[in-house]
């Protein structure tokens, strides 16, 4: 939790970008869309553990 | 608890990262700019911690009722909640998206404040 967490997503986001690139570039629009997406999902999924413990948080701090 | 340079450099690392993301027209550069967010709003949690303790302690001494105070630290975490989103929606794009969320903060917000008005307006007449 913390500056590493921003770098990871940061690092996945690019990866994915320079795939889509290649795939485009190489004639596999299905692929580059497909890759894309999964980036996406993966990168949702690594994040709702740390939104649910944020909005906890919150919760707990302000007893909402 | 992180001071100032260290809350800067995150903010900034943040923001070029996500910069960086929308440059290579990736849909991940709202996620790097909701995480950097999510961060800082966890820090700054940490320092409204000490501004509650105090108000509450301020609050006893002068007996004032607590569910004034509750009903101040829950408008002002909706607040924080709300602002965080529509404005993330707004960096979006989707400003309508945004322009919703504030709404639907205010409104919150209204419902938790009318019964504390209520009661303000219960005493004055008394008084009267």
């Amino acid at each position: 939790m913390g500056v590493e967490f921003i770098f990871q997503i940061a690092a996945i986001g690019i990866i994915v970008a320079v795939l889509n690139q290649l795939l485009i570039r190489s004639g596999r629009e299905e692929q580059a869309m497909l890759t894309t997406l999964a980036g996406l999902i993966v990168v949702l999924f690594m994040i709702i553990g740390q939104i649910s413990a944020l909005f906890d948080t919150i919760q707990s701090v302000f007893n909402l | 608890m992180i001071g100032i340079t260290q809350m800067i450099g995150i903010a900034v690392c943040g923001m070029l990262l996500s910069l960086l993301l929308k440059g290579m027209k990736s849909e991940l550069y709202i996620v790097v700019a909701l995480v950097t967010c999510g961060i800082l709003l966890y820090y700054s949690l940490n320092l409204s911690l000490s501004v509650m303790e105090y108000l509450r302690r301020l609050a006893h001494r002068f007996s004032l009722e607590d569910v004034y105070l509750q009903t101040v630290f829950k408008v002002i975490g909706i607040g924080y909640v709300c602002t965080l989103a529509s404005q993330l929606c707004k960096d979006a794009g989707q400003a309508s998206i945004g322009v919703q969320v504030e709404l639907f903060g205010k409104l919150l917000i209204l419902v938790q404040a009318l019964p504390i008005a209520a009661k303000l307006i219960d005493t004055l007449t008394g008084i009267l």
